[in-house]
């Protein structure tokens, strides 16, 4: 039998439903600015259900609440009285008051309802809501006092005029009496069963609700399960198809196109619109509009692409701190827009949209930007780097800096934002879940905040790489490189600091791990096991060293390699060394049984496609077992002095040529991957180039499409850059990369100009044409769209 | 008899699905097992506690391999070295996910809950069964069964993981 407990909480589930809802509709009506009779009736019925069952389960404060609020919403249906403003925002108030009394059911009754029950009424006998006050005085001691023996009859009796809206019966019902006071409803329709109801009632239910219907999280995960081992048996079937009759092959192919189907509708069934998270800042940014003294106009785009449930719940945080932060710091007030040339009224824009596999999310605002002096002066004022540190950074690097802890630039703290948590909070949380955050900002233009969120928190992509007999994966998340070290490298690349391997990656020192190592060891390091190993390893390269040249001396060579990971956590950086490299796989994460949990070096285990268990590394605790500490600060800094008087800016490029004897940059930031791809891959559709990555038609552009410069001679291989943040996908081909890392750069503008170029530069003693990607895609793509007629 | 009479006769006979480890034949209740496998492609968890086998994959789920034999301290292979691969798996009801390493599986047999022997009062007995289940710590083994020929050493599921979550990894 269903206990009390669990029809209130049956109750209370409901009534957020309904009351989400009544918020949809509100903000439709916000929105629209107009007010239709059926939203009003679809108000109506929620609260009236809301209603019904308050009495009965004995929460009186709701009962009153909802009732004035339903005796209200029935005038307005009835066409006595017309939407004003002070009734919506009366309406509205109630809303939330009723949402927070559901947050503590349990305390409802103490909530004092007594002042907003007065203005409901007060309103819904037509008195204009300046007036209002006026009968309230008296009321409010009333309702107060004994919220929950005082009913609404009474104070409604306060008001005579009332009578005439409320039939007779209807009083005695609203009284917080434990019968459902269905009977009261003197809609046009059948009263509702109000007891336990969602009940539509059918009348108005077809015109636009889809159906639905509730289902416990347990049970589609047990769906989803299930439709995986459904998955596993039709590998098996597949496997042995070979000896099988025609007939038995059509059924095994259906049994696989349904059993795909399957798979893929119930993995649907966890995802949910985005704008369900929307929805709710449209209020709140009126709101914080309102006490800022801003006019902000909210926009969203693309709510209805749909994530994962449980990434859902995770990003409403981050995402209220963004756009917390847009209204407070981004958009300025009206007379300093004014001032600066803009309408006064700023814009925040939410916007998602699918791209690659992710979902991302936009966060935009039209304001002020952010100060880069404002930044660097907040940096240095809380030590968090020093003067020669930012010397060093680039525009980029140094609009990062807001992410780091504790860096606020809000010269008052105010209860909206500022308190210097806020976008390391929204950073940390964001990656918790394998998601990333970068940041744009144009001073004086605004700033945009780029989500990038995997589509479910369950797979993940991963690398697969092996050490031993074993395969492990590691998360993309904390990925940045892989560099594989041939022959005489291989042993004369590591070097040792101190206790410890290390290896100079582009004038970084990465401390180097040896998976194999830390596998083998179950203890932390200390320094003495690190010197052990560093030992063995150095004797171990002096070995190949011997036999490498012993090679050599006798003709014949012998191959060495070693692979490792670069791999991030925080601010860490380590390179893993692992045996072999398998490649990337989506991977679905289970989590570790309870036995096992606090092993440190593992996040979970997964299945590969093989059918064999293979643990997830886990790079945080890894580095924390390998007792990984930056090696001296990371880069050299003897090199690196940036003097920044005579324009010269150390850069981060990725050089390559195009056949000819020309040399072109571009920044790495700006390239999200480099492919290695067959020329004869590429496929020609009219006059524009394509070829297939992921699945993904890629448009292929040409330097010489878009530049004056020598076109290449198609060999069989060339390279593929695939730039970030791009919104189509498309990607530059390149005959051959000639290297990458930092150089120091002096711009010169003049002597080659021409758009989709930023200018030229000495590199590596040659004269280095830097390509604008973002530009010359821009410039590539209008002469297809534009220039040809 | 009355019915509550019979009732508590049906009851105290239980079904034991035993097996082999080390030559010894143990039980447990065939209520908490889900199913008997086969599976020796184990993938192990370095740094977990040397009585757990690793991890395997059966039908996509992963699934938790315990070697009782280090738990009895029997005798001591490697948790990598290949094993027979007969693993009983529990059901969801007992813990997450988890089975245990035998070395061969027996009859299903009925007992009578009464003819299980509490290991505590058989503390003063200095027979090679006694020993071992001192060594089994916190009631992994709840009694002795006498059956024709031999003891059936009566296993409690429900505790064999227990105190293993505690194990911290400090060195040993």
């Amino acid at each position: 039998m269903e206990t009390d407990n669990d029809i209130l909480a049956e109750y209370v589930e409901e009534s957020r439903e309904h009351l989400s809802h009544v918020e949809e509709i509100f903000e439709s009506i916000q929105k629209t600015g107009e007010v239709k009779l059926s939203s009003i009736n679809d108000l109506f019925r929620a609260i009236h259900t809301i209603k019904g069952s308050a009495g009965f389960l004995g929460l009186t404060s709701i009962g009153t609440l909802t009732h004035a609020m339903e005796s209200l919403l029935d005038s307005l249906r009835e066409g006595r009285l017309s939407v004003t403003q002070p009734i919506s925002d009366a309406l509205m108030e109630g809303t939330d008051m009723l949402s927070e009394m559901f947050d503590d059911v349990d305390k409802s009754n103490n909530v004092d309802v007594g002042e907003l029950v007065t203005t409901l009424k007060g309103l819904n006998s037509g008195v204009d809501a300046p007036a209002a006050p006026a009968p309230a005085p008296q009321a409010p001691p009333a309702a107060t006092a004994e919220p929950e023996k005082r009913s609404v009859a009474d104070v409604l009796s306060q008001f005579p005029e009332l009578a005439q809206y409320v039939p007779p019966e209807q009083a005695p019902a609203a009284k917080a009496a434990p019968v459902a006071p269905a009977p009261a409803e003197k809609a046009p329709k059948p009263a509702a069963p109000a007891a336990n109801a969602p009940a539509e009632p059918p009348a108005s239910s077809q015109e636009k609700h889809e159906e639905f219907l509730r289902i416990k999280v347990d049970l589609l995960d047990r769906l989803m399960m299930l439709a995986g081992e459904l998955v596993l048996v039709r590998n098996q079937q597949l496997m042995h198809l070979e000896q099988a009759d025609a007939t038995l092959r059509s059924i095994t192919q259906s049994l696989d196109s349904v059993t795909t189907e399957l798979q893929e509708t119930i993995m649907r069934t966890r995802m949910q619109p985005i704008g369900t998270v929307f929805s709710r800042f449209s209020r709140m940014v009126r709101d914080l509009s309102r006490k800022l003294g801003k006019k902000i106009d909210f926009v969203t785009e693309g709510d209805e692409v749909e994530l994962d449930k449980n990434i859902l719940e995770a990003i409403g945080d981050p995402l209220t701190h963004l756009v917390r932060n847009a209204c407070d710091h981004g958009v300025e007030k009206p007379e300093e827009r004014l001032a600066a040339g803009k309408s006064d009224t700023g814009r925040v824009t939410l916007c998602a949209y699918h791209e690659s596999g992710q979902i991302h999310v936009d966060i935009k605002d039209n304001g002020k930007g952010m100060n880069r002096e404002v930044i660097r002066r907040k940096v240095l004022e809380k030590k968090l780097k020093t003067e020669d540190e930012l010397a060093r950074m680039n525009d980029q690097d140094l609009i990062n800096l807001v992410c780091l802890p504790g860096f606020s630039t809000a010269t008052t703290l105010t209860d909206v934002s500022g308190r210097g948590v806020g976008m390391d909070v929204v950073k940390t949380g964001v990656e918790k879940f394998g998601g990333s955050v970068s940041l744009t900002s144009i001073e004086g233009e605004g700033s945009v905040v780029k989500l990038r969120l995997p589509l479910t928190l369950a797979i993940i992509p991963s690398l697969i790489v092996q050490s031993g007999d074993e395969r492990f994966a590691i998360p993309q998340v904390n990925l940045e490189e892989l560099v594989c070290l041939y022959d005489k490298d291989a042993f004369t690349r590591i070097e040792c600091a101190g206790a410890r391997e290390v290896f100079r990656l582009r004038d970084t020192l990465l401390p180097m791990v040896r998976l194999r190592e830390a596998l083998a060891r179950e203890r932390m390091f200390d320094e003495e096991a690190l010197s052990e190993v560093t030992e063995q390893n150095s004797e171990a390269r002096k070995e190949m060293d011997a036999k490498y040249k012993e090679a050599e001396d006798s003709g014949h060579s012998i191959h060495y390699s070693l692979n490792f990971a670069v791999l991030r956590s925080g601010n860490l950086r380590f390179g893993l060394i692992i045996d072999r490299i398998h490649g990337s796989e989506e991977i679905v994460v289970k989590p570790m049984h309870r036995a096992v949990k606090g092993i440190p070096l593992y996040s979970g285990a997964t299945v590969l496609g093989d059918g064999k268990v293979a643990m997830i590394l886990d790079a945080t605790g890894l580095a924390r077992h390998y007792n990984v500490r930056d090696v001296g600060g990371g880069k050299d800094s003897k090199k690196q002095k940036a003097t920044a008087e005579d324009g010269t800016e150390l850069r981060s490029l990725l050089l390559f040529s195009n056949g000819g004897s020309e040399q072109f940059g571009v920044s790495m930031q700006d390239v999200k991957r480099v492919e290695a791809i067959e020329t004869a891959a590429i496929e020609r559709v009219g006059s524009q180039e394509y070829i297939t990555l992921d699945g993904v038609s890629t448009r292929v552009v040409r330097l010489e499409d878009g530049l004056r410069v020598q076109s290449s001679s198609q060999p069989e291989n060339m390279f593929f850059l695939i730039p970030q943040n791009a919104r189509k996908p498309y990607g530059l081909l390149v005959e051959k990369l000639i290297d990458s890392g930092h150089y120091e750069v002096k711009l010169n503008k003049e002597s080659y100009q021409a758009e989709g170029v930023e200018g030229t530069a000495l590199i590596k003693k040659k004269m280095t044409v830097l390509v604008n990607l973002e530009q010359l895609m821009h410039l590539v793509d209008g002469m297809w769209y534009g220039g040809q007629a | 008899m009355s019915v509550e009479e019979t009732e508590t006769m049906l009851n105290s006979t239980m079904q034991m699905c035993t097996f082999r480890m080390a030559n010894r034949l143990f039980g447990v209740d065939i209520l908490d097992v889900k199913e008997v496998n086969e599976n020796t492609n184990i993938t192990p968890i370095y740094h977990a506690p040397p009585d757990i086998c690793g991890y395997i994959n059966i039908r996509g789920q992963i699934l938790l391999v315990v070697n009782l034999r280090e738990t009895f301290g029997f005798d001591q292979r490697h948790k990598t070295e290949a094993v027979s691969g007969k693993v009983v798996v529990f059901k969801p009801s007992v813990d997450e996910p988890f089975g245990i390493m035998v070395d061969e599986v027996c009859d299903v047999v009925s007992i009578e809950q009464s003819r299980i022997v509490d290991r505590r009062a058989n503390e003063t007995n200095t027979s090679d069964a006694a020993r071992e289940l001192r060594r089994a710590k916190d009631g992994i083994v709840v009694g002795v069964c006498p059956l024709d020929r031999e003891l059936l050493l009566v296993l409690n599921a429900r505790h064999i993981l227990g105190r293993q979550s505690v194990k911290s990894l400090d060195g040993k």
